[in-house]
């Protein structure tokens, strides 16, 4: 490649990369100074800058002459000596970066794709698909000691009991935007139901609803709860079949666990 | 009013605290965006001087920077009275700003007329939401009289266009209430429920996922964005 084009294309690269994690709201500070400084004498930066302004203003339209996006950039920038401390936080920064960076190659803490696959195994049945969706529940009690006890159910010794909570997360990786659960007792008794709700996407270990209480009247033995995730609010509607095929725009997760009654004390 | 019925607040800001600068700012920032967005008359060693308004985004920004900067040193925050409008006494910062600007390129004259021009200065002072022309702004266009102008701005329109459709429900919801209603995050957390960590995650979200939809199209041609992940940072650092 031609010296000129390249270096052209390094520079490209280097400043256009900061401004747009200046669009997307991830660079302040003195990093943005930096790049504001640099914009203000470079012709080519500059119209990038107006090009990304011109698509966040089409985008998000407010009718002030001061976007509220390009006022935080120009409040971030103004106040940048007050947000600065001084150096010790940086140093601690740095120090902690390296400790975990040490930690992580002898394997003391584990990597998060570790973790992910971890939670993948976890996950309950598909169908047969390849899901995006999945889920996790645990059992949430108020121990005799004042502690919250929290026990994950898919360990096969965690189980739940009769007055304990269940309390759903999601991660959702897929299509979908709407979940709805149901469960289920060994006597088939809905023990809960919650209706369609909107869900987040690309997210991961996200709240489904707030804490199910399981009522002192169910039935101890095996219990079902199932979620289904769908692309849209009918498609989630009906909760009611683990076994139901799933398809492009739906999809059940089932977790099978076992109800036990609640007369011994709590671990 | 902001300064002259909040006596606190005056002495806070006197003092510089940054609470006291930040509403200050707030409360502000438009009027000076407003102000410098349109231009006004002013005379230079005898000679009639038109500043013709920011020329782009980022020109905006810098000098709406380089006004609150000066407005918030020590000196002219004890120089303001508490009794006049403060609003009257930032847009002369502003002015001063700009004329100070005009002298240094005096030999550069790309943004300035020498010739006097009806005045725009009441205009927008009425008109803060005055915009500038071929700008696609509230999905429409306003025209600018440059054809190829109004045809990109066309461009970007059915791109955000497009881009609305890929938006999941609920941030449609979100984006409804805080760009379009223009509702801020406690009454959108009102209205939904949503804690204002979620709503400010969504808008984050939407914010990425938008400059990226941009990228796959083409919009910010001759850039390359940087591949992320812990392969591309080593082959970066070993280059």
């Amino acid at each position: 490649m031609n010296a000129r084009v390249e270096e052209h294309q390094q520079h490209a690269d280097a400043w256009f990369a900061k401004i747009e994690s200046l669009f997307k709201g991830k660079l302040d500070g003195e990093k943005a100074v930096e790049l504001y400084a640099h914009v203000k004498s470079c012709d080519r930066c500059e119209k990038v800058f107006n090009r990304f302004a011109t698509a966040e203003k089409a985008l998000f339209g407010e009718k002030h002459a001061m976007p509220s996006f390009a006022s935080d950039r120009v409040a971030s920038r103004l106040f940048v000596d007050a947000k600065k401390p001084g150096a010790r936080p940086a140093i601690i920064g740095i120090a902690f970066a390296s400790a975990l960076s040490l930690m992580l190659l002898v394997g003391i803490v584990p990597r998060t794709t570790e973790r992910a696959e971890e939670f993948r195994a976890r996950s309950g049945s598909t169908a047969g698909v390849k899901t995006d969706a999945m889920l996790r529940a645990f059992a949430v009690a108020l121990g005799s000691d004042g502690e919250l006890d929290v026990r994950d159910l898919a360990s096969s010794q965690s189980k739940p009991k009769v007055g304990d909570r269940i309390k759903l997360l999601y991660s959702n990786f897929g299509p979908y935007s709407y979940a709805s659960a149901v469960i289920i007792d060994a006597g088939g008794k809905t023990i809960a139901r919650i209706a369609p709700a909107l869900i987040d996407r690309n997210v991961e270990d996200t709240d489904l609803a707030p804490a199910i209480p399981l009522p002192d009247d169910v039935t101890a033995g095996p219990m079902k709860i199932i979620v289904v995730f769908s692309t849209n609010a009918n498609g989630a509607a009906g909760a009611g079949s683990p076994s139901e095929p799933a398809s492009a725009d739906r999809i059940v997760r089932v977790i099978e666990t076992e109800l036990e009654s609640n007369s011994g004390a709590r671990p | 009013m902001l300064l002259i019925e909040n006596r606190a607040l005056l002495d806070a800001f006197r003092r510089g605290e940054r609470p006291a600068l930040e509403k200050v700012y707030t409360a502000y920032a438009d009027a000076v965006a407003g102000f410098l967005r349109s231009g006004f008359s002013f005379d230079s060693s005898g000679r009639a001087c038109r500043f013709l308004g920011a020329r782009s985004a980022f020109d905006l920004e810098d000098r709406v920077h380089d006004v609150f900067a000066r407005a918030f040193s020590e000196r002219a925050r004890i120089a303001y009275d508490g009794l006049s409008p403060y609003r009257s006494y930032l847009l002369t910062i502003a002015r001063n700003v700009v004329i100070d600007d005009f002298r240094r390129k005096e030999n550069v004259l790309v943004e300035y007329s020498l010739d006097a021009r009806p005045d725009r200065e009441i205009q927008s002072e009425l008109r803060p939401d005055l915009v500038h022309g071929g700008e696609p702004l509230h999905g429409e266009v306003a025209p600018s009289g440059l054809p190829q102008a109004d045809a990109e701005a066309k461009e970007v329109l059915d791109l955000v266009k497009a881009f609305r459709t890929t938006i999941a429900p609920r941030e449609q919801l979100i984006f409804k209430l805080r760009f379009e209603e223009e509702k801020d995050h406690t009454e959108i957390q009102k209205e939904t429920g949503l804690s204002p960590s979620k709503i400010k995650t969504s808008e984050q979200r939407i914010r990425e996922r938008f400059f990226e939809f941009m990228h796959d199209r083409g919009y910010f041609q001759g850039y390359r964005p940087a591949r992320r992940g812990w392969l591309s940072a080593m082959k970066r650092w070993a280059m």
